[in-house]
């Protein structure tokens, strides 16, 4: 067994949106993604299909083997970096990765800081301060 | 006047906290038609592009899987006015991936704006273009990253209004 570590990233994101920042950092890096709902268990064949509005944890591995292997073998070390779970809390997301200081990781956790901290979901927009029109 | 009389897609709309789009359209009482009007325009763009269909019941059904996405789209429904644009934010928020996107402007002049989606299971490009100033709205609602110091534009999200 190998033990994970918690990094957490401020965000005023709302949960749905967190998640999918997350999910689309990871997406990029691993294409053939296998994503479970962390919270029924569910996992998506095509990863748009995932209810992110309905749950707050996602685990997501590196391809659909990847998440057997899991299943089999648990957090082995022939796993290492091989599976990222993300979870939302209101005001941060927290991501549990084996090795945040990897290159790998570090690469992606930077990309999700990066992301998350984005000024549109800090800045409160003036609703009702547009104009349509007809 | 009922919950249960009201138009779902109103219900929805205040719902998801964007009332301001109805209620700050001059006459109010045809805001709903004229946001129908434009999901109409986007479904026409969708059949005529050849891409997954839209329609309203499409965008509805989404918004209990994913109410940060249809949030994005009801705002940018305020502030896009060609439907290319609107569709290709759709697709966007549903998986595909901007490949490129160019932005000229000339100053009384000229303003064009094409973005390239690519589908990440292998479907053809798609290439969607605006001449109207007024789609450079949808650029405030696009999600940035670097990844390995690479620029990645990927992703629709909604700006806070509550």
């Amino acid at each position: 067994m190998i033990g994970r570590e918690d990094v957490e990233i401020q965000t005023f994101a709302d949960g749905s949106t967190a998640l999918e920042v997350c999910l689309r950092v990871l997406l990029d890096t691993w294409p053939d993604a296998c994503v479970e709902d962390g919270e029924t268990g569910a996992r998506y064949r095509s990863t748009w299909d995932v209810p992110l509005g309905k749950t707050t944890e996602l685990l997501v591995y590196q391809d659909e083997r990847t998440a057997k292997k899991w299943d089999e073998l648990g957090a082995a070390p022939e796993l290492h970096d091989t599976m990222v779970h993300v979870l939302f809390d209101p005001g941060y997301v927290n991501v549990v990765v084996d090795d945040p200081g990897s290159e790998g990781m570090s690469c992606l956790l930077d990309a999700m800081q990066n992301a998350l901290n984005q000024d549109m979901f800090a800045i409160r927009a003036q609703s009702g301060q547009v104009e349509l029109a007809a | 006047m009922s919950a249960s009389t009201l138009d779902r897609l109103e219900v929805s709309i205040r719902d998801a906290g964007e009332g301001w789009l109805l209620d700050y359209f001059v006459p109010r009482e045809k805001a709903l038609p004229h946001i129908r009007g434009v999901l109409a325009a986007i479904e026409r763009e969708a059949h005529e592009k050849g891409v997954a269909p839209f329609d309203e019941e499409v965008m509805l059904n989404e918004l209990e899987r994913n109410p940060h996405r249809v949030r994005a789209f009801f705002q940018l429904l305020g502030g896009t006015r060609t439907p290319a644009m609107l569709l290709m934010a759709w697709r966007v928020m549903l998986g595909m991936e901007v490949r490129s996107a160019k932005l000229s402007y000339e100053r009384a002049k000229a303003f064009h704006f094409e973005v390239v989606l690519v589908s990440p299971y292998g479907d053809p490009p798609e290439a969607y273009s605006s001449e109207n100033v007024n789609d450079l709205a949808i650029l405030r609602h696009f999600g940035v990253t670097q990844i390995g110091g690479k620029p990645i534009i990927d992703g629709f999200y909604p700006l806070r209004t509550r």
